[in-house]
């Protein structure tokens, strides 16, 4: 048992905080203020290895740990959430399920292109009929010779108007409900391939969620991933893993929040004193570093169980639960504690409140969190 | 080219408060880091060791526990380090003996390299102390540098004048942070820094001498940060006068 | 004895006020430093004892020569204290001596007094946030004076004192200036000025902003800032000059807001600065509140006078 970060994850840790302060964020109020793909930064993350956290060396990436993903995610978002997200995608929905199922070949030639942040990832599974119940898929994939024919569409997809290589999951076949549904590594130039409308939210704004549309999207066989009918089991254990990853980007969020409830409530000066010798404010900042250091626990666990082997579906789910809830609370608290000030966009909590509430949403709802926790305790 | 880097390991300035009722600085709980400059020293080194070829050693005198923070300057690019674990005086003339007793060891060095100063005292004492016991010519507060393999030249601003100073080898050079952005190592470059040699040397065998401090350092006490809040609002031209007076007594109408 | 060294003439006669104080309390006669060509006389009459006039081949100021000169002229070790100005050359200079006299050395120094017979020295650390009270235990008490700390004492004709002539030769060092030349001018950079001059909504027009560079132009290396409403809402000036929360973070050595009403969101930009001036015509301003000193007045009334008062202190 030990509670310390190795050497090598401090100095990683170090990196990516020093990245982030001088790379991220001096762009990121004008990356969500104008809704701007975090393009350049993505570039300037790909020579750091970032872009290839988990790959091997051998396919050009740094071949670390989910602690060490975790703590890159949680650097990152403290200064862009959004651009959190993006790399969080890339890293582990995309290049882990080809990493874990992969073909050599498959291996060869898409792990090394997204490690050298080539292209960027993006993972299409949600379709306008089915979020968190992927069984109810309506997308097909049709073997046709040498090529599967794929026709359907696909919505809310995490840099889908940007990504060059996507794995896309289609039912193989329609009567088997989940078991019917294969994954497939879909490059966007394939003919077929179009990108819908790019959705106006509410937060996360540099991170461009699409629709997709797929029409006789002509997909090579090779490119099947896995087997056909292994597409749910691959969706499951990648959100597994994706869920570490928006558990440290949720805890990035909290822990910009308290930070910046620090500074502002020693800052700030009303009744002649600084806020900060309230109790009021006192309490709420005890709460937050109580809450993220116990979340920060929890992320670092379920990494570990990914790292040593344990039940990872339970721990990510346990802790993308509570480290989201915690974004919304901290984000929220940090807007009171800044008053007035807090509401406007001069002060990033604004930006903070309106980012955190997607990471209880998206890679499966706080609801779904509570029922993979609760199959484990009641199978 | 055989090329020696000096750092230093610091407190991180900007994390650190006054304790209220004390008035003295706590120390207690604030993350140590390389002095930001020495990264620009290192940096420097590595692009000229990139252009001449040669060896790059990182040099540190300081708190054992440093091993921590070189392996970060291993990962940038350096190809070994010395640690000499220094928990005595810090005073500048007992380890600039101490380093200098470092380079000796090390043998060959054509360039030696520091930050113009570290960032948590501010002195500048190191660099040409060294240069001093080892003899060396000395080009401090670089902005930048071009080196050839059998001369360097070095560019500082005095005073609003640029100011070029050429040297030969062996010679000891002071960077100011302006002069390059220190690279950030990649996660690989993280990894490979494990595998890369450090030396921990002992302090007393490397210095004849007694170590004898020569500035004891009293008493640390906190600057309030308190603004001072003094506002003239009678006759114009005494104000004026009044305002120009304290500026000059603080030292900042040079 | 007490020495004192700068080749910047007005730094010397500074550092010979100082001395010369030092020399009461410690009893010992204070000597300038005369290296090359120059009228020592005055030296005398700014308070030295004597002065030291080397003559030496080296044409302008290199620290490894000088600092083997001021070795040679100490070399008998019955200094205290050597005084030395805390520009560029003399901070390169500093460590150097003190290093071949084996002794400690104060950069720096915001303060310098006899205590019990010891030398006291006070600097500041950690950015501006601790002042470190040092007592020298070695001789001769190096320590650089920053300009500009303490004024000169007033020149008295009558006095006298001893000029000695020393022919110093030392051995070149393989190291030479090959070039000075002027500094090119460069854009703004409002984080690493040392003097600001800042803007706010007390300008009437964009053309005024011209008086705040007026100002300014009398410090070395410095820049014109501004508020929030004169960059982002009425264009007067570039982004680079805003200064504040969503703007820059400046810590210059002196910071003067002009007409600047004083909102937090500034405030957070300017809070490093090691000194702050406030000029505004409401005295109720919350500028003042976060100044070290203030003038109410209206500043195009202000503005000129300062900068004639400026001037006037500076030569």
């Amino acid at each position: 048992m030990n509670f310390e970060l190795t050497d090598n994850q401090k100095m990683i840790e170090n990196m990516v905080r020093e990245f982030a302060e001088k790379e991220i964020e001096p762009v990121a109020d004008e990356l969500d203020k104008e809704s701007k793909y975090p393009t350049e930064i993505l570039e300037k993350m790909a020579p750091l290895g970032l872009l290839g956290i988990m790959i091997p060396e051998k396919y050009g990436g740094a071949g670390l740990d989910a602690v060490s993903f975790a703590i890159v995610i949680e650097e990152i978002s403290k200064k862009c959430a959004a651009t959190g997200v993006v790399t969080e995608v890339h890293n582990s929905l995309v290049s882990w399920p080809i990493i874990e199922y992969g073909t050599e070949e498959q291996k060869e030639k898409y792990l090394s292109i997204l490690a050298k942040g080539e292209e960027i990832g993006a993972f299409a599974g949600t379709e306008p009929n089915a979020g968190s119940d992927l069984g109810s898929m309506e997308t097909t994939a049709e073997l046709d010779g040498d090529h599967y024919v794929i026709n359907g569409q696909k919505t809310f997809i995490t840099s889908g108007s940007e990504a060059g290589v996507l794995i896309v999951f289609a039912k193989t076949d329609k009567e088997k409900g989940h078991r019917g549904i294969s994954a497939f590594l879909v490059e966007s130039d394939m003919d077929g391939f179009q990108v819908g409308d790019i959705y106006d939210k509410m937060g996360i704004n540099a991170n461009h969620v699409s629709e997709l549309f797929f029409d006789d999207m002509k997909v090579p066989k090779e490119n099947l991933l896995g087997e056909e009918g292994d597409g749910y089991k691959i969706a499951l254990s990648a959100l597994d893993r994706g869920r570490i990853g928006i558990a440290a980007q949720a805890i990035g969020i909290a822990q910009r929040a308290l930070e910046e409830s620090v500074e502002y409530s020693q800052q700030r000066e009303q009744f002649g004193r600084p806020i900060s010798k309230f109790q009021a404010i006192q309490w709420k900042l005890a709460d937050m570093a109580t809450r993220i250091e116990a979340a920060r626990l929890l992320v670092y666990r379920s990494a570990m169980a990914e790292d040593k082997g344990g039940n990872v579906s339970k721990y990510a789910a346990m802790a993308k639960l509570f480290a989201s809830e915690l974004a919304v609370d901290a984000a929220n608290e940090a807007i009171q504690i800044h008053g007035g000030y807090g509401y406007t966009d001069e002060y990033v909590v604004e930006r903070l409140y309106r980012d955190a509430k997607i990471t209880e949403i998206y890679e499966g709802t706080s609801e779904v969190q509570k029922m993979v926790v609760s199959r484990d305790l009641l199978r | 080219m055989e090329i020696i880097v000096c750092a230093k390991q610091i407190v991180d300035v900007s994390d650190i408060k006054i304790d209220d009722k004390t008035n003295e600085p706590i120390l207690k709980g604030v993350d140590d880091k390389i002095s930001d400059i020495d990264k620009n020293a290192v940096e420097e080194g590595i692009k000229i060791k990139d252009e001449l070829g040669g060896n790059l050693t990182v040099l540190l005198v300081g708190p054992s526990e440093a091993t921590e923070n070189i392996k970060e300057l291993l990962a940038m690019g350096a190809d070994r380090a010395v640690m000499v674990p220094w928990d005595g005086s810090s005073s500048y003339d007992v380890v600039s003996k101490i380093i200098a007793g470092a380079i000796e060891k090390i043998g060959d060095h054509d360039l030696i390299l520091c930050g113009e100063a570290s960032l948590d005292l501010f002195s500048g004492q190191t660099g040409p102390r060294i240069a001093a016991l080892l003899d060396l010519p000395q080009i401090t507060y670089a902005q930048s540098l071009d080196a050839e393999d059998e001369k360097i030249v070095g560019h500082k601003d005095v005073g609003g004048k640029v100011v070029s100073i050429e040297s030969t080898y062996p010679v000891l050079v002071t960077v100011t942070k302006e002069i390059n952005e220190p690279r950030l190592p990649s996660l690989m470059d993280i990894l490979g820094a494990s595998n890369k040699p450090m030396d921990v040397w002992d302090a007393e065998s490397l210095v004849s001498d007694d170590l004898q401090p020569g500035l004891e350092t009293v008493e640390i006490k906190g600057v309030p940060m308190e603004r001072k809040k003094i506002v003239f609002h009678d006759d114009l031209d005494e104000s004026i006068e009044k305002v120009v007076e304290k500026l000059a007594k603080e030292g900042v109408l040079g | 004895m007490v020495l004192v060294y700068s080749e910047d003439k007005d730094i010397t006669l500074e550092l010979l006020s100082k001395g010369s104080e030092l020399t009461e309390s410690l009893d010992e006669e204070l000597s300038a430093v005369l290296i090359g060509e120059d009228d020592p006389d005055q030296y005398i009459r700014h308070g030295a004892d004597n002065v030291f006039v080397v003559k030496t081949d080296q044409e302008t100021f290199k620290a490894e020569e000088y600092s083997d000169i001021l070795v040679e002229l100490m070399k008998e070790g019955e200094d205290e204290v050597l005084l030395l100005g805390a520009d560029k050359n003399g901070q390169e200079l500093a460590p150097r001596v003190a290093s071949k006299l084996d002794t400690g050395c104060v950069s720096e120094c915001t303060a310098l007094y006899v205590e019990n017979e010891d030398i006291i020295t006070e600097r500041v650390i950690y950015s501006g946030k601790a002042l470190a009270v040092e007592r020298f235990d070695s001789k001769p008490a190096v320590v650089t004076v920053p300009p500009k700390l303490f004024d000169p004492l007033p020149e008295d004709e009558e006095r006298s004192g001893e000029l000695i002539e020393k022919e110093i030769e030392v051995s070149p060092y393989p190291s030479k200036i090959v070039d000075i030349k002027e500094k090119e001018s460069v854009g703004v950079d409002v984080e690493s000025a040392e003097t600001i001059v800042s803007c706010g909504r007390g300008f009437d027009n964009k053309e005024d902003i011209e008086i705040a560079q007026e100002l300014a132009n009398n410090f070395e290396g410095n820049a014109v800032g501004c508020s929030r409403p004169i960059s982002a809402d009425l264009n007067w000036l570039p982004e680079e000059h805003w200064i504040g929360l969503s703007g820059h973070k400046v810590k210059p050595r002196l910071y003067i807001a002009v007409g600047i009403s004083g909102q937090i969101q500034h405030i957070a930009g300017i809070r490093d600065s090691d000194i702050i001036l406030a000029i505004n015509k409401d005295e109720d301003a919350l500028i003042f509140e976060s100044a070290d000193y203030g003038i109410v007045g209206d500043l195009y009334e202000v503005l000129p006078k300062l900068i004639e008062a400026v001037k006037e202190k500076k030569t």
